[in-house]
């Protein structure tokens, strides 16, 4: 019952004030729209720069020969190390390693389809690279195989943007493109990624072929690097140290000798990446939260305005016998009742410009926003404290007047 | 015959996925004849108009 004597009365009052209500509820839904606008966002862009990092390859690292700086057994410092293939086989037995493949190649070979030419970069590599380096085969496509390694067969796969410029309008899978005029069979086009950092080019305009191919058409000894990827994230600097371990033991150099090795791992990349956007959505919500706050401090005058207005009415209703909870219910009902419209005006509008949003084809700079369940629930949480320490105050001052005094007015 | 790239080869063996009593994708060993690089022949291990299972390309997250 007594709720709905609130509900008659806050009409009553949104009534007769109407530009004040309104403006109120705006400051809320303002708060409310910033505070989800900005989270959801900052997911967006995270998502999105996380593709674009993992667009090199998922917890990583890519590793080229250095020169010893330490003398080990007998052996002076400053000693080259080169990798073989055989290098890359070892190093599958290093403890916790998922894959493994060895890196081959050659740059500014020529590829020439019908009357087009172009300078490609030319990968050697295993089967196993399409998933350690995210270099994926679009539909209709596949990467290299094992069959290709064992029969050293002429097939490549090119990268997208290689791919549209050599091939335009038409599926280049089956056709043929001469590599300094040795003819390949194109079986596979790389499905279009992002990627924001890169070793020897971007992976849309390079080629892949089987290393052993590779190394017969090159005659390479040498490959150029190693890349390797360990069975968990956190594992990596186990395997970092047993890749030292297995490569010191065979190129006689001391594990201790960081510089035998050069590595660049990624994962570092990633931490850095989450630490960073940790911190920016943080600041993004409390930009949000304190937007929110002053549309709170908004209401809180309001209702303090309405206690200041109501004061002959309060007093009545407390000298009828009224008690100091139901006053003090009134008024943070009132609050609240306001709180939540202009949440749930502020919810809507949100969610129409999210929903907009991806019309504008900007996904690649900042990614497509979404309102997740734990940008709902940061935005409820805050409007819900806010409307209750808004209400509080004003509620709390109505309900300690005296009644007499009120009346006296 | 059978496009390769639903092929996959292991240590000198070859699979296809079919699906099992569950609906689940499970690899089923097979033995390849010749191959152009695009289509290869099944020499064993699976009978004409056989549904294999073709995965779509993996999503970056």
């Amino acid at each position: 019952m007594a709720s709905m004597t609130f509900i008659t009365q806050i009409f009553r009052d949104m009534r007769n004030q109407k530009l004040r209500t309104l403006l109120t509820i705006f400051g809320i839904v303002w708060g409310t729209a910033a505070v989800i606008l900005l989270l959801s966002f900052g997911e967006g862009i995270q998502l999105n720069q996380q593709k674009a990092v993992r667009g090199l390859g998922e917890y990583i690292v890519i590793m080229w020969p250095g020169r010893t700086s330490k003398s080990f057994e007998g052996l002076p410092r400053n000693r080259r190390i080169r990798f073989k293939a055989q290098d890359a086989e070892l190093l599958k037995s290093v403890p916790h390693m998922k894959a493994v493949s060895p890196e081959y190649s050659f740059w500014n070979a020529r590829a020439r389809v019908g009357r087009r030419d172009k300078l490609v970069s030319i990968t050697g590599c295993w089967p196993i690279f399409s998933e350690i380096r995210n270099v994926i085969p679009k539909e209709g496509s596949r990467f290299i195989n094992q069959e290709d390694i064992k029969k050293r067969r002429r097939v490549i796969f090119l990268g997208t943007d290689l791919a549209e410029e050599l091939f335009p309008d038409i599926d280049p899978v089956g056709d043929y493109i001469q590599i300094n005029n040795v003819p390949f069979l194109i079986v596979g086009v790389m499905k279009r990624k992002e990627q924001d950092s890169s070793y020897n080019g971007r992976d849309t305009r390079r080629t892949f072929i089987p290393s052993t191919t590779f190394k017969t058409m090159f005659g390479r000894e040498y490959i150029n690097n190693i890349v390797f990827q360990a069975d968990a994230p956190e594992r990596m600097p186990t395997v970092i140290s047993g890749v030292y371990e297995a490569m010191g033991r065979k190129h006689k150099f001391d594990p201790a000798d960081k510089q035998a090795l050069s590595l660049w791992d990624t994962s570092e990349m990633e931490t850095f990446f989450n630490t960073f956007f940790m911190a920016f959505r943080i600041f993004l919500g409390v930009i949000g939260a304190f937007t929110l706050i002053v549309g709170g401090i908004g209401i809180s005058n309001i209702m303090n305005v309405v206690v200041e207005e109501r004061t002959k009415e309060i007093g009545t209703k407390m000298a009828l016998g009224a008690k100091k909870r139901f006053v003090r219910s009134q008024f943070i009902f009132e609050t609240m009742f306001l709180t939540v419209i202009g949440g749930f005006v502020g919810f809507a509008f949100s969610y129409t410009v999210i929903n907009l949003f991806p019309y504008l084809h900007l996904e690649e700079y900042v990614g497509t926003p979404t309102i997740s369940v734990s940008v709902s629930v940061a935005a409820v949480s805050v409007l819900g404290v806010i409307g209750l320490v808004a209400g509080y105050f004003p509620a709390r001052r109505a309900s300690n007047l005296n009644p007499v005094e009120a009346l006296r007015l | 015959m059978l496009p390769e790239r639903l092929v996959t080869f292991r240590n000198d063996s070859a699979f296809v996925e079919l699906l099992n009593e569950l609906s689940e994708p499970a690899e089923t060993l097979i033995t390849t004849g010749l191959s152009d690089g695009l289509n290869v022949e099944i020499a064993s291990g699976l009978i004409e108009s056989t549904q294999v299972v073709q995965r779509p390309p993996k999503e970056i997250e």
